[in-house]
């Protein structure tokens, strides 16, 4: 169990989003560093430098299922094919309720699937909560 | 007597009796100069029940000749001016009389006179007196003789005759006709056929068919005696001068005494061919015109759908944010505002909730019409309505409504659907609920093809003008005192619609609504 600082990834294009989540971290003292894209372009090309320039690799990967300019599934399978990543956790963040979604994201190396609720207090809770289980859980190889 | 025909005898012997059916009277011929003698021959022959003809001199007996047919003439061979055998002679060079058989009647045998009467055709010699019974029989065989002549002719004509009808028909006829062999020898062919292939009559008897219709063959045999119609057959046919165009044929089998010929009745099918052509080009151009039309629709409805489904997704992004972000400052400002500012801020977040929920309602709409086939099973009707009731639990316990419901059946449909179509049928009736506590009756009916239900309310009823308006999405009857997001009710019509049925309401304001639909047994497609 890590109880110095997380690495996180958040890829989201929306900055309310961005707001929520690191309240979602601070409301519950998670101490963390946050690398942020807002483009699938831009997370694939981070995804895949992790392990080659000597960049701390993340603890946790928060990917926007709606962010724009291609496909989130892309982003989950190239962290997927990264050696560097395997003990990274990898969860879908989205307002999406499709069930299609969701299975495309578990079937493409997601962990998580959390539903962002419009209810500020619920929100809070419930996308802290995931984040906090998601951080906490022990790597089953460790 | 003088060769002249005298007024006392009878020219024309009246015959009377009765002739035999179907054997004309024939004529005979009876020559004597002697009056008593031609009597005695006309009494002898009268039993034969001819017509005859008595002349008293050679020159009588020849212009007698020259108007009638004789089956036989009996001439007596001594007569004063022209004997018999001058006669005979001179019958014997006209046309008319120049196979009439003669027979010769004479007093005395003579080798001479035998020879020269036989030299002069005579068939016979009769010798005097005569013997009745002989004479009679005698010329029975010669009137016998020519009534086998006359069938013979009239055989003859009437064969004639219907060859020369069946030329008239094959004339007559509209199409080329052609009569063949069963190999496709040309025996006989119309003048429609020259017209039509462009040889000379001549040229077309004896060719072969196929040298005109390539394709040509003979029918199946067998349905010789059946008349029914032939079948009409479309085939290529080739013009004298090599013009290739298609004909319409018809064979028919005829069994004569020749054997078997075939009728073929052709028809020039170019302009029958040039219309098909006309209409089959019509009919694609429609094909086309409908392809494309469809397509347009297609491509337009599927970007309506686009845009419905993305606007009801992209707006919810937005609206979370607004919702989320006026709760956060109501949360960490709610304290340093004034009255006025928290009302104007619960506006926002109202309206944010408002937004959001039309947005839920606008995609479980979009869902609905795209639900696919697979998801076609066996629903129980009565627990859909559960499902439907427990997902409206709070709205049932805040109104104290009551549900009831019986003997649901069991169908083949879409389950979310059925759920969706009574969830949005029991808050209806609960949102426009009248001033008593809320009470909604749900049953069904089985009909020929299927299942009727009945949704009944005892709420404020719909007006009847607006009947009309209310299974159309947004179209809200009522104003901010009901909360409905006016999609519930277009939500129903489209799960009906997805389900291959019907929905209609019957109400009277301030006496309730009830919603019914119906859903066929089949309504998968």
């Amino acid at each position: 169990m890590n109880t110095g600082t997380f690495q996180i990834l958040l890829i989201e294009d929306n900055p309310g989003d961005v707001r929520l989540v690191e309240e979602c971290l601070r409301s519950r003292g998670i101490k963390y560093q946050l690398t942020r894209c807002e483009t699938i372009d831009a997370a694939i090309r981070i995804v895949n430098s992790y392990g080659a320039n000597g960049a701390q690799v993340p603890d946790l990967m928060l990917l926007d299922y709606n962010v724009p300019r291609g496909d989130a599934c892309a982003v989950l399978e190239a962290a997927t094919n990264n050696p560097a990543l395997t003990r990274t956790r990898k969860a879908v963040i989205t307002s999406s309720i499709a069930p299609k979604d969701q299975q495309d994201a578990l079937r493409s190396g997601a962990d998580a699937f959390i539903y962002k609720p419009a209810d500020l207090d619920t929100f809070l809770r419930e996308v802290g909560e995931s984040i906090a289980q998601l951080l906490e859980q022990p790597d089953p190889r460790s | 007597m003088n060769g002249t025909v005298s007024s006392e005898i009878p020219i024309v012997a009246s015959a009377t009796g009765v002739t035999e059916v179907g054997n004309d009277r024939v004529k005979l011929l009876l020559v004597d100069d002697d009056r008593d003698n031609l009597l005695a021959l006309q009494a002898v022959l009268e039993p034969l029940k001819q017509e005859l003809m008595l002349a008293s001199s050679g020159l009588d007996a020849l212009r007698l000749c020259l108007d009638h047919d004789f089956a036989a003439i009996l001439l007596d061979v001594r007569m004063p001016d022209m004997d018999g055998f001058e006669t005979a002679e001179l019958i014997r060079t006209r046309k008319r009389s120049r196979h009439t058989p003669i027979l010769f009647l004479t007093g005395y045998r003579s080798d001479e006179q035998l020879f020269r009467g036989y030299d002069l055709g005579a068939v016979d010699f009769l010798f005097k007196p005569i013997v009745p019974e002989i004479l009679q029989s005698k010329v029975a065989v010669f009137v016998e003789l020519r009534h086998s002549e006359q069938l013979m002719r009239r055989q003859a004509e009437n064969v004639a005759r219907a060859e020369q009808k069946f030329r008239a028909v094959l004339e007559a006829a509209p199409d080329a006709m052609v009569i063949t062999d069963q190999d496709g020898t040309i025996h006989l062919a119309n003048s429609r056929t020259d017209l039509l292939f462009g040889y000379p009559r001549e040229q077309l008897i004896g060719l072969n068919i196929t040298s005109l219709i390539p394709d040509w063959t003979p029918p199946d045999h067998g349905s010789t005696d059946l008349p029914a119609a032939p079948a009409e057959t479309r085939l290529t046919a080739t013009g004298r001068n090599s013009t290739i165009f298609p004909v319409e044929i018809t064979r028919s089998p005829s069994e004569n005494d020749d054997g078997l010929l075939i009728i073929t009745a052709i028809r020039d099918a170019t302009e029958q061919v040039q219309s098909e052509e006309r209409v089959r080009r019509i009919n694609l151009e429609l094909e086309r015109r409908v392809a494309e039309r469809t397509a347009d629709l297609t491509r337009s409805n599927e970007a309506l759908r686009q845009f419905a489904w993305a606007a009801s997704h992209d707006l919810q992004e937005p609206t979370r944010m607004v919702l989320t972000y006026a709760q956060w400052v109501a949360k960490t400002a709610g304290s340093k505002l004034d009255e006025q500012e928290l009302e104007m801020l619960n506006c926002v977040r109202e309206n944010g909730s408002r937004l959001q929920t039309l947005l839920g309602a606008l995609r479980q709409y979009i869902y609905i019409s795209e639900s696919g086939d697979e998801q076609w099973k066996t629903v129980d009707c009565g627990s859909a309505v559960h499902t439907a009731m427990s997902n409206l639990e709070g709205m049932i316990a805040d109104s104290g409504a009551t549900i009831l419901f019986d003997g649901l059946p069991s169908i083949d449909s879409i389950e979310i659907l059925i759920v969706q179509l009574f969830q949005n049928l029991i808050s209806n009736a609960i949102k426009y609920r009248s001033a008593e506590p809320p009470r909604v009756r749900i049953s069904a009916e089985a009909r020929d093809d299927g299942w009727q239900f009945s949704v009944e309310d005892n709420g404020v009823g719909i007006e009847p003008e607006y009947l009309q308006y209310i299974f159309g999405v947004f179209k809200r009857l009522h104003g901010r005192q009901y909360s409905g997001t006016g999609i519930g009710l277009a939500i129903c019509k489209s799960a009906v619609d997805r389900l291959g049925g019907s929905i209609w309401v019957e109400s009277r304001p301030g006496h309730g609504s009830i919603f019914r639909f119906a859903l066929p047994e089949n309504g998968r497609k």
